[in-house]
């Protein structure tokens, strides 16, 4: 029972069936989660709900008699003008359109707007559109087509991402990753004992080691491995990911990607026999060359015309340096195939630099090789090999100081190690290639640099060779002023 | 020391101008030449002209050095004939030696090396 203002008790139903009929709607309205709008024939707003301020954040009277498209998204604009257009022209039917909407911070929102023409409607007069709220649903379906188009472009690049926390040793592998290690769908153990299982047996211990030491110091991986599958056959994969850090500035897991490089192993592969074979034919001709200037000295031992020795000494001369070119494109191709060999010996360095110094100085007019030695040192390994590395630093410095007349070599040891040092003043190596100058093929992009004769692999040739007998190999130099490489070898220790 | 005759060196190599240029350094080095191209002649050696060295390309036409070599060493007339194999491929080294070859020379050989190693396997015969 109700009470009115003098108090007499009156009858709910009879007296306020309007007014509560009127206030239920109005509290559906205004209790909505939806935005309500009652926009006239020219599309502005004659009512707005109050529930655009917790929606959109503004306040009712500030969209009244307001053109309802300037709430709109610009590039929805269009669309929505289209849909009202369309329903001026069918009085008492409905449309149904997506449209971002714009709210108070200038963000926008998704919404479903539907909007019903009643501008006949005497009750009514306006068109009436509800705004449902559709921006968690929108964001939902972005993120599974951002996550199909992830899995397609995996999959059509044959490119597989994973996931690896580290504390824990938990992996998670997209499809295409299973699809590179040849697995079954859904069969990859998720941890890091599976992948490692994974491994080429030969590979196993580096790539483990490799992986474990960037995730411990963070930083970016780039390495490569075989792989078994389980029907059999291996394949080569190129691991490429990054580390991060959690809040600690920890590394806290590795993120990145698996490809597969098998042909490009095998292409790798098929060059270099391909290098290998040529030099292989290379050699033939050369022996038969190298046999008949010997056979033209001796018959021409006594020939009074001096000019007949030096064009045999130059003979002779270019047949060693293309014996030599055609050594390193074997030696090279070798390398890259694994198979180079190497002898195990004690070497006299001392006796071999001293050797090499006095066999470049019989060809060189131009520069005076001065070396620097005092006693026998003695290292373990391949003499023919580290002469060639000598030979190759030597000449190197005689050919890139063509204005300069000195070579300065020396070498020196202390109890562990031998230092050896070759010293020119030509024209020098600019930082940024200081380390480049090392990868095979590499030529410094000088133009300067591009006249000087040489096929960019001795000085790869020269680590490479260095480093299988536990040594450095390494430069100073100033551009313009000079360079000095460095080599250092372990001494053969005493046992 | 004076030798009674000279040394005969047998060259079987497929390549004509390697034969040629060998013969002519061995015949300026003092010893008889003999040349061949294949290893048929191996087959037809008689025991009153053997050779005193015999010097073998590894790579003949058909023909793999390293069998012949074996073959040589597996038989009693021939065993004791100092045998050089050559190869444009030093990595055949082993192979050379395990088929009992007395030396091995990769190519190119130096004109030095090579008449120093069958002066020095002549020496020891």
């Amino acid at each position: 029972m109700a009470r009115n203002e003098n108090g007499k008790q009156m009858p709910l139903t009879t007296e306020t069936s309007a007014d509560s009929s009127e206030r239920r709607f109005r509290a559906l309205i205004e209790y909505s989660s939806d935005i309500i709008v009652l926009v006239n024939v020219r599309g502005q707003v004659i009512y707005i709900s109050s529930s655009i301020t917790a929606i959109l954040g503004y306040e009712p009277e500030e969209w009244m008699h307001n053109p309802i498209l300037a709430l709109v998204h610009p590039s929805d604009v269009s669309q929505v003008q289209q849909a009202f257009d369309d329903l001026l022209q069918t009085p008492g039917q409905s449309r149904r359109v997506d449209c971002r909407l714009r709210c108070k911070d200038g963000e926008y929102r998704w919404f479903e707007a539907t909007s019903t023409n009643l501008l006949a409607n005497p009750d009514v007069g306006a068109l009436v559109n509800t705004f449902h709220d559709i921006t968690a649903r929108k964001q939902s379906a972005n993120a599974e087509r951002n996550q199909e188009r992830f899995e397609l472009v995996q999959q059509a690049a044959h490119i597989g991402t994973f996931e690896w926390i580290v504390p824990g040793d938990t992996i998670s592998w997209a499809t295409e990753a299973e699809a590179l290690y040849g697995l079954p769908l859904g069969s990859f153990g998720g941890h890091f004992a599976a992948w490692e299982a994974t491994l080429h047996p030969e590979d196993r211990e580096r790539a483990v080691a490799e992986v474990r030491q960037v995730a411990a110091e963070g930083g970016d991986l780039d390495t490569v491995f075989r792989v078994c599958w389980p029907d059999g056959s291996v394949h080569w994969l190129r691991a490429l990911a990054r580390v991060f850090s959690d809040e600690q500035g920890q590394p806290y897991r590795m993120v990145g990607v698996n490809l597969d490089i098998t042909e490009n192993k095998a292409q790798e592969q098929r060059k270099d026999n391909f290098i290998n074979m040529a030099s292989h034919e290379l050699k033939t001709p050369i022996t038969s060359l190298i046999g008949y200037t010997h056979l033209l000295r001796s018959r021409l031992k006594e020939h009074p015309d001096p000019q007949v020795h030096l064009f045999l000494d130059r003979k002779e001369a270019q047949l060693n340096k293309l014996t030599l070119l055609v050594s390193e494109l074997l030696d090279m191709s070798k390398i890259q195939m694994g198979q180079l060999p190497y002898q195990t010996k004690r070497v006299d360095l001392d006796e071999l630099l001293r050797e090499i110094v006095e066999d470049i100085q019989a060809i060189t007019t131009t520069h005076q090789i001065i070396l620097q030695d005092n006693a026998s040192v003695y290292v373990r390994g391949d003499r023919e090999r580290l002469g060639h590395v000598l030979f190759n630093l030597i000449s190197n410095a005689v050919k890139y100081s063509p204005r300069a007349n000195q070579v300065l070599v020396w070498i020196s040891h202390d109890e562990e190690q031998v230092l050896i040092s070759v010293q020119d003043f030509g024209i020098g190596i600019a930082e940024a290639d200081r380390e480049r100058i090392f990868e095979r093929f590499y030529q410094a992009p000088d133009p300067l640099e591009q006249t000087y004769p040489g096929l960019g692999i001795s000085l790869y040739l020269s680590r490479t060779i260095i480093q299988r007998h536990q040594g450095r190999l390494w430069v100073e130099s100033r551009k313009g002023k000079g360079s000095t490489f460095w080599v250092s070898l372990p001494l053969e220790s005493r046992e | 020391m004076v030798q009674e005759k000279q040394n005969t060196i047998l060259v079987i190599d497929d390549d004509p101008d390697i034969i040629m240029f060998l013969q002519f350094l061995l015949d300026d080095a003092g010893y008889t030449v003999v040349t061949a191209p294949t290893g048929t002649i191996l087959g037809q050696l008689q025991e009153e002209t053997l050779p005193d060295l015999i010097l073998l390309d590894l790579l003949l036409s058909g023909e793999d050095g390293c069998i012949l070599t074996q073959q040589l060493k597996g038989q009693a007339m021939t065993a004791h004939i100092p045998v050089i194999l050559y190869s444009a491929h030093p990595g055949a080294e082993r192979e050379a030696k395990v088929a009992g070859a007395d030396a091995f020379l990769a190519k190119p050989f130096g004109i030095d090396d090579i008449l120093a190693i069958i002066a020095r396997l002549l020496d020891h015969s």
